[in-house]
C-alpha cells in the first residue's frame, strides 16, 4: 500500500511536468516578447510553485536548485534585469535539468549528472556577474523556529502582552494564544481591563484589554515567543524571566513588591523611596499616593505570590526527594499496619454485634483510615523494578563474553512498581531465569546463523501491571525447548514414566521439577547442580506462578505472575467443619451451591454444573480429613488457577476479608496446600489456602488412583 | 445573533441575547445595550444561549456595566451560558484587574454563581 | 459547537491543496479548494470559511490581492487569513500583513505546523 506521502508525490510530480511544459512555453513566448512582464510572472510563478511544493514533498534537489534560478527571475520581475536570449536558453537548459531530476526520482537508481546543474548555474552568474552567489538550500528557512536554548529546569516567566486598539480586527482572538501558553505549564492569566470605557465611546471592534501572564514551563523562552509570532507587531510584549529553577535560594522571600514594580517599570526608584519612607503597606502605599493603579499592584502581588508558591512547591519536592529510610523501619511500619487491619476487623465486627450506632460509626472511620493507611503503606513500600532490569544487562553483556554468545537485553516496563522485598527477592530466580536462557536457549552465532537466524540472539525482559499482580516475561529468540530430550530425561529422572501421557504444556512446565536438568554438559553459568526448581521455589515463596511455553527452533517465553506485596491480600473467608480458611480473592470468580441430590445425580463425581459448563472440585472436607457430617447444601468458591477453573467446596462462605498473611512456624514448613495463617476479627486463627498446591496434589491423586 | 428586548412591569429591560456574542456581533448588541442604559433604569441580561464569544464581547459587558454604574443604574447579567463562562476563565478575565472601586461589586466577580 | 469548522485553501499547486487538505480534514476541518484569487473570491462568497490559508504567487489574482478584497467584505472582515510563503518572501510578508492578514506559514511545513497555526486562530 503506499503511504499518503507517495501519493501526494505522485500528484506533485505529474502537476511539476505539467508546470514544466507550461514552463518552455512562456520562455518561448519570452523570447518573442522580451519585455512581457505577464510572462516574466508566469516563468516566475511555475518556478515558484516548482521550488515550494518541491520542498514539502521531499524533493530537495529540485527545490534548491530551482530556488536559484527563480532568483534570477524575481531580479527582472523587479525591474532589475533584463530578459535576454542567453538568459532564455540557460533557463531552458535548467527546464530541462528539472525534467531530468524529476525522472530520476522514479527511476530504480536515482541517478542523474548533478554536474549539469551546476554548470547551468554557474552560467546564469557569469551572466549576471554582480548577482549574488546562489542560495545554499532553499531548504534552510530562516524562519523555521528553533529552541537551541533546552531549558532542562522550570523556568517562571512573567510576560506582558498589551495588544494594540487593531488586534481584533486582524482575525486574532488571544484565547487561542492563552491556550497554547495553557498547555506549556503552570500558569496564571490575569486581564487589564481598566482601560474599558463606558458604551458612549466604546468600539466593540478595538481592544481595550491587555494581559499579565505568569508561567512556569520547561520551554524555552523562544517557544514562548513562537506563540506570540503573529502579534509582535500589533502588541507590546514582554517576556522576562522571574525565577530560574534552583538558581533562586538566596533571598527567602522572593522580591519585595516595591522592586517587582520597578522591574515592571510601573514606578521609579526614587518614587518608591519616597512612598517607602511612611512604612505603611506598600502596595496601599502607591496606591494611595497615586503613583501606580491598584491593578498593577494587584498584579504584582499575584507574581510574588505564584513565585512563593512555586519556590513552596519546588521546597518540598527537593525533601521529598531526598528523604532515606531504612528498609527495617519501613517493615516494621508494614507489621504495625498489618496488627492493625487485624484490630480494626475486630472492631468492626464487634461494632456489628454491638448494634451501636454510635460505636458502628466510629467503627467505619477506623476501617477507612486503616485502609488508606495500608495503601499508603504499601505505596511506600512499591520501587520501580527498572533498576534491576539495569544489573541484568551488565549480566548479560558479561555472560555473553563467557559464552561465547552475543545477545542484546531488551528490557521494557522497568517503570512497573513491586514492593521492595518482592523485587529483592525476584533477583535471584530472575537471574536465573537469564542465565537459562543464555546457556540453554540461544544457539551459539555460528549454529544461529546456519538456521538462518541473527547472529545476536535477544532477550527481552518485559514487566507489567495485571490485575492485582504484576506479569513478567522473559523471552529468547533461542532453540526453544526439546520436548522428547525433557521427556527421556524426566523418565531417566523418574520424575515420570515411560506411558505418562503429558500435554505439550505439562511437557514444559517438567522443567520446573526438582533435580531436572536437560544440558548434556555441565557449563559454569547454569547447569550448577540446581535446576529450574530454585525458580519454582522463589517464586512459590512469592506466591507467584511460573509458566514456560516453548517452539522448538523459535524461542521461549517464561512467565512470572507476582502479586505486588506480600504483606496483605484480600481473601475469601470460607468454613469448615468449625474451622475458618482463607482462599487468596484475586483467584475467585464466583460461589455456587450445591445440594445433596445434585451430587448424587453427578455419579460419585466432582463435577458442578454452573450455567451449562461442568467444573471440577475439589472437596476440602476430604483433602483436610475433616471430621464430622457435611452440611445439605455446600458452597462451591469457583477460582481461576493456571487458566483452569477449579471449585473448591467448602461448608460455608462467610464473606471477603483483609487478610494479614503470617508466616507459619518452620515445623509446618513442608505442609502442602497451606501458604500461611492470619488472625481473623474474634481472635481465631485462619489458614491460607495455597490453591495452585491443592489442585496440583489433587490431580496427583487422581492419576495414582487410575494407575491403581 | 439574536437578541430580544422586553420591558417589564416594572419598566425593567431585560435583554436576551443568542447565537454567538464575537467580534461580528459585538456591534449589535453595543447599540442595543446603549440605547437602553439610556432609556431605563434597570437592565438585566440574560445571556444562557451564547454559543460563542470573543474578547471583545466581554469588553462590551464590561462596559456597560461601567457605564450603569456611573450613571446610578443598574445592570447584571441573570444567566450566562458554559461558553461565556469558560471565556471569562480563558481570557484571564475571572482573574481581572483594574476594575475601578466605583464598579465594585464587579461583573466578573459575581460570575462564579 | 459540534460543527466542524470550514477551511478554504487557496492555491494554484494541485498537490499543495491535496497536503493541505489531507493535513486539515485528518484534523477534523472542512475544506474547500480554490485554485486561484478569483476562484476564492467566488467559492468564499459561496459559503462563509471560519478560516482562510492562501498561497501568494498565483495567476489571476494573487494572495495579497485576494487578502484585500477579503478584508473589503463584511462577512470577511475578521476573519483569519494565514498565507503560505517560502523564505525568499519575507518582504511578501509584510505587505501581506498590512493587507489584512494574519499570519503565515512557511514552507517547507509539516501537517503538525500546519495544524500549530491554525489553531492559532480557530478552534
Amino acid at each position: 500500500m503506499a503511504s499518503p506521502l507517495d501519493a501526494h508525490k505522485e500528484t506533485y510530480r505529474e502537476e511539476a511536468y505539467e508546470l514544466l511544459s507550461e514552463l518552455e512555453e512562456s520562455l518561448l513566448h519570452l523570447e518573442e516578447n522580451k519585455d512581457d512582464m505577464e510572462t516574466v510572472s508566469r516563468v516566475f510563478r511555475a518556478l515558484h510553485t516548482i521550488k515550494g511544493s518541491g520542498s514539502m514533498f521531499g524533493f530537495d534537489n529540485i527545490a534548491s536548485f530551482t530556488h536559484n534560478i527563480e532568483n534570477f527571475y524575481e531580479l527582472i520581475r523587479n525591474g532589475e534585469r533584463k530578459v535576454t536570449k542567453e538568459l532564455i536558453d540557460l533557463t531552458l537548459e535548467a527546464r530541462d535539468f528539472i525534467n531530468t531530476m524529476l525522472d530520476a526520482s522514479t527511476s530504480d537508481d536515482g541517478f542523474y549528472d548533478e554536474s549539469a546543474g551546476e554548470e547551468i548555474l554557474s552560467s546564469l552568474i557569469r551572466l549576471m556577474p554582480d548577482q549574488m552567489a546562489p542560495d545554499a538550500a532553499a531548504g534552510e528557512g530562516g524562519d523555521v523556529p528553533k529552541d537551541g536554548d533546552h531549558v532542562p529546569q522550570e523556568v517562571t516567566y512573567r510576560i506582558t502582552f498589551k495588544p494594540d486598539p487593531v488586534l481584533f480586527s486582524r482575525g486574532i482572538n488571544p484565547i487561542y494564544l492563552f491556550d497554547e501558553l495553557r498547555c506549556m505549564g503552570r500558569h496564571y492569566i490575569a486581564a487589564h481591563v481598566s482601560n474599558i470605557p463606558t458604551l458612549d465611546e466604546l468600539d466593540p471592534e478595538a481592544c481595550y484589554t491587555s494581559w499579565d501572564i505568569i508561567l512556569t514551563t520547561a520551554m524555552g523562552i523562544d517557544t514562548i515567543r513562537d506563540v506570540f509570532i503573529f502579534v509582535e507587531d500589533d502588541a507590546e510584549i514582554s517576556i522576562d524571566v522571574i525565577d530560574e529553577g534552583g538558581m533562586f535560594t538566596e533571598d527567602a522571600d522572593y522580591k519585595k513588591l516595591g522592586v517587582i514594580l520597578i522591574e515592571r517599570g510601573s514606578i521609579t526608584k526614587e518614587e518608591l523611596e519616597s512612598v517607602v519612607a511612611g512604612k505603611k503597606r506598600i502596595g496601599a502605599l502607591l496606591v494611595d499616593s497615586g503613583l501606580v493603579e491598584e491593578s498593577t499592584v494587584e498584579s504584582a502581588l499575584c507574581e510574588q505570590k505564584l513565585v512563593k508558591d512555586i519556590k513552596k512547591t519546588r521546597h518540598a519536592q527537593s525533601v521529598a526527594s531526598t528523604i532515606r529510610v531504612a528498609s527495617e523501619k519501613l517493615d516494621r511500619l508494614v507489621n504495625l499496619v498489618g496488627e492493625l487491619v487485624t484490630v480494626q476487623a475486630r472492631l468492626s465486627q464487634t461494632s456489628l454485634e454491638r448494634k451501636d450506632p454510635a460505636l458502628t460509626g466510629i467503627a467505619e472511620v477506623v476501617e477507612r483510615l486503616t485502609s488508606e493507611l495500608h495503601d499508603n503503606t504499601m505505596s511506600i513500600r512499591m520501587v520501580p523494578i527498572g533498576t534491576t532490569f539495569t544489573k541484568f544487562k551488565r549480566l548479560v553483556r558479561d555472560l555473553g563474553d563467557e559464552l561465547g554468545r552475543s545477545v542484546n537485553l531488551i528490557a521494557s516496563g522497568g517503570e512497573t512498581e513491586l514492593d521492595k522485598t518482592v523485587i529483592e527477592r525476584l533477583n535471584d530466580p530472575l537471574v536465573h531465569l537469564i542465565r537459562n536462557s543464555m546457556d540453554h536457549g540461544i544457539e551459539p552465532p555460528d549454529i544461529r546463523e546456519a538456521v538462518g537466524k541473527d547472529r545476536n540472539g535477544t532477550i527481552n525482559i518485559k514487566a507489567s501491571h495485571s490485575g492485582a499482580d504484576v506479569l513478567i516475561e522473559i523471552s529468547d529468540d533461542g532453540a526453544g525447548l526439546d520436548e522428547q530430550a525433557i521427556r527421556s530425561k524426566a523418565i531417566e529422572k523418574g520424575i515420570i514414566t515411560a506411558e505418562t501421557d503429558l500435554s505439550r504444556h505439562e511437557m514444559h512446565n517438567l522443567i520446573f521439577s526438582a533435580g531436572f536438568s536437560t544440558a548434556s554438559r555441565v557449563t559454569d553459568v547454569s547447569g550448577r547442580g540446581v535446576g529450574m526448581d530454585v525458580v519454582t521455589r522463589s517464586i512459590d515463596a512469592l506466591r507467584g506462578v511460573v509458566e514456560v511455553d516453548s517452539r522448538k527452533g523459535s524461542g521461549t517465553t517464561i512467565r512470572l505472575r507476582i502479586p505486588l506485596t506480600l504483606a496483605i491480600i484480600e481473601g475469601l473467608l470460607v468454613q469448615l467443619g468449625p474451622n475458618s480458611y482463607v482462599l487468596p480473592l484475586s483467584s475467585v470468580n464466583e460461589c455456587v451451591e450445591i445440594t445433596a441430590k445434585e451430587i448424587k445425580a453427578a455419579h460419585g463425581r466432582n463435577l458442578v454444573n454452573v450455567r451449562g459448563e461442568m467444573v471440577p472440585y475439589i472437596r476440602l472436607r476430604d483433602r483436610f480429613a475433616i471430621n464430622g457430617d457435611r452440611p445439605e447444601r455446600e458452597q462451591v468458591v469457583i477460582a481461576v488457577v493456571s487458566d483452569l477453573r477449579v471449585g473448591f467446596a467448602v461448608d460455608n462462605v462467610i464473606g471477603e476479608h483483609q487478610t494479614v498473611i503470617k508466616s507459619l512456624s518452620r515445623v509446618y514448613k513442608n505442609v502442602r496446600g497451606i501458604s500461611g495463617a492470619t488472625i481473623l476479627g474474634n481472635g481465631s486463627v485462619a489458614l491460607i489456602l495455597d490453591m495452585p498446591r491443592i489442585i496440583e496434589d489433587a490431580e496427583l491423586d487422581e492419576r495414582n488412583m487410575v494407575k491403581r | 445573533m439574536d437578541i430580544s428586548v422586553k420591558k417589564t412591569k416594572e419598566g425593567a429591560i431585560r435583554i436576551n441575547a443568542s447565537g454567538s456574542l464575537t467580534i461580528e456581533s459585538a456591534g449589535e448588541l453595543h447599540k442595543v445595550l446603549r440605547q437602553e442604559l439610556e432609556n431605563s433604569m434597570s437592565v438585566s441580561l440574560d445571556l444562557g444561549n451564547i454559543s460563542d464569544v470573543d474578547v471583545t464581547g466581554l469588553q462590551l459587558l464590561c462596559s456597560a456595566h461601567r457605564t450603569a454604574r456611573t450613571s446610578g443604574k443598574h445592570m447584571s447579567i441573570e444567566k450566562a451560558s458554559e461558553g461565556l463562562l469558560d471565556h471569562v476563565d480563558r481570557s484571564g478575565y475571572i482573574h481581572h484587574r483594574g476594575c475601578p472601586e466605583e464598579f465594585e461589586p464587579c461583573l466578573w466577580s459575581r460570575e462564579g454563581k | 459547537m459540534a460543527m466542524s469548522k470550514n477551511i478554504l485553501i487557496v492555491d494554484d499547486s494541485a498537490s499543495m491543496r491535496q497536503l493541505v487538505t489531507f493535513a486539515l480534514e485528518d484534523a477534523g476541518y472542512d475544506v474547500v479548494q480554490a485554485v486561484d484569487g478569483e476562484d476564492a473570491l467566488s467559492k468564499a462568497g459561496q459559503s462563509r470559511a471560519e478560516m482562510v490559508i492562501t498561497d501568494l504567487n498565483m495567476p489571476k489574482l494573487d494572495g495579497i490581492g485576494l487578502i484585500r478584497q477579503l478584508r473589503e467584505r463584511s462577512e470577511y472582515k475578521f476573519t483569519p487569513i494565514v498565507m503560505l510563503t517560502t523564505e525568499s518572501q519575507d518582504t511578501k510578508k509584510k505587505e501581506g500583513k498590512q493587507a489584512g492578514a494574519s499570519g503565515w506559514i512557511v514552507k517547507p511545513f509539516t501537517p503538525d505546523q500546519l495544524i500549530g497555526v491554525v489553531r492559532k486562530f480557530i478552534k
